[in-house]
């Protein structure tokens, strides 16, 4: 069983495997775990998305703009997901920040303004409370779509699904101890697939320069190195292996900026990094 | 976890695999299926309608959506819920979808019912597209592989935004009154 939504700015794939010869009410059921993943998923875009006004992300990035240091009650998932955030910005040193957010390199008005911004500088109080000590441009862009998958995922399980892959617009997480094949999607040679290998119960995330939308230089890319500020140009695809989509979602920005598969915080997070040239 | 990798090093030069497939066609949900999906135990039954000039002007206009759009695949409910299917073209794919509409103009849901993802040259050939106009949305299209799990850089839902618009223009100005 089979179902697509258009979430997350991408398309987000829920599968629940089943036999075509399943009672009706079976399927029925399947159908009705899918609407409840789908409202997780829903949740999680409008907390986390920067498009959305009353999500905590905006709220958090208007707190910013004002310069005061108020004390800001947010939803316990934003929460959670700046806590893992901030885990990764440490170990990665500093390569993952969500904080960077939409800051463009090439907008010269904004950039002292923003020029000190991490995610490092959001204080996470107890009680599920943010405080701000620098500006910041928040962007969950490169962990949320992760953490919305292991959501839908944990739902699946409290439901008893043994088989289930659920693939965000590619970053996927698939449960249950068959192997998948992992396909990674190449534009050089348009429409065509190449098999990365085989998957079980874990996650894999990718990232590709090669996909960029044109920036205001007109250069090729929209991933940009937190510590040089600079969009970072090259024609590789990154993809991380990992035991949860969280941590496949936001590592393989790291990959793509640093590209040293054997940095010692992929193997902290239990996740295997793969560069396609 | 667990991971097999068709290479035996980290860094895999593409030269060294082969393509797997060269478009993939999903199926998701049959037209009946998500009338059950978004509306369990209502009655649909399929409507013709004429779209007057002014609204079509507007759907467009509102939704950036260029192309005309088939009007074929619109069903109201014994309870005043709308379900419209439609097609979207986007840069590399060719999408069917369904919108389900509350009778209280409210969206029910978003369904992806058919996903054809092919090449860039191909979609923009004429004779490419011929193959979906005036299809039975329960037809299905079979290409050379069904690739289930694809990973890579992120596609963008957009274009589906820009249909769902088009359809919320269709309700407000025309099905909303009819």
């Amino acid at each position: 069983m089979r179902r697509s939504q258009p979430l997350l700015g991408t398309f987000v794939e829920v599968c629940i495997a089943d036999e075509a010869s399943a009672p009706a009410q079976q399927k029925f059921f399947y159908q009705e775990i899918c609407n409840v993943v789908y409202r997780e998923i829903s949740k999680v875009q409008s907390l986390m998305s920067r498009h959305d006004g009353c999500s905590d992300i905006s709220k958090i990035n208007r707190l910013s703009a004002t310069g005061k240091r108020i004390v800001l009650p947010i939803h316990p998932w934003t929460y959670e997901v700046l806590l893992i955030a901030q885990k990764i910005c440490i170990e990665t040193n500093g390569l993952f920040d969500c904080g960077v957010g939409q800051f463009d390199p090439t907008h010269t008005t904004r950039k002292s303004h923003y020029e000190h911004a991490s995610i490092r500088s959001i204080e996470l109080l107890g009680s599920h409370e943010v405080s701000l000590h620098e500006p910041i441009s928040l962007d969950l862009g490169g962990i949320a779509k992760g953490y919305a998958v292991d959501r839908g995922v944990d739902i699946l399980k409290n439901f008893g699904i043994e088989e289930a892959v659920i693939n965000a617009g590619g970053d996927l997480r698939v449960i249950g101890q068959q192997a998948h094949a992992i396909n990674l999607r190449e534009r050089v040679n348009e429409g065509a697939y190449i098999p990365l290998g085989e998957l079980r119960d874990g996650a894999i995330a990718s990232s590709s320069t090669r996909f960029g939308r044109t920036n205001m230089k007109g250069g090729k890319s929209y991933l940009i190195n937190p510590k040089t500020r600079k969009y970072i140009e090259d024609d590789l695809s990154y993809s991380i292996v990992a035991p949860t989509c969280v941590v496949a979602d936001s590592l393989t920005k790291v990959l793509a900026i640093e590209k040293n598969i054997y940095a010692p915080y992929f193997k902290k997070f239990g996740a295997i990094p793969i560069i396609v040239e | 976890m667990q991971w097999k990798s068709t290479s035996c090093i980290s860094v895999i030069c593409m030269a060294s695999l082969s393509p797997a497939g060269l478009v993939c066609a999903k199926q998701y949900l049959s037209i009946d299926e998500v009338k059950h999906v978004m509306f369990s135990g209502e009655v649909f039954k399929q409507v013709e309608i004429d779209i007057p000039i002014a609204v079509k002007d507007l759907m467009r206009k509102e939704s950036g959506v260029r192309y005309a759009y088939t009007q074929k695949h619109i069903w109201k409910s014994n309870q005043g819920s709308w379900l419209l299917v439609d097609e979207v073209v986007g840069k590399h794919e060719m999408i069917t979808y369904a919108v389900g509409i509350h009778a209280n103009g409210q969206i029910q849901g978003v369904e992806i019912l058919e996903y054809n993802e092919t090449y860039g040259e191909q979609i923009r050939e004429k004779k490419w597209l011929q193959q979906f106009k005036g299809r039975d949305a329960n037809q299905t299209l079979r290409f050379n592989e069904d690739i289930k799990n694809i990973t890579g850089a992120t596609l963008s839902s957009k274009h589906v935004t820009n249909g769902v618009q088009r359809l919320m223009v269709l309700y407000r100005e025309y099905l909303s009154k009819a």
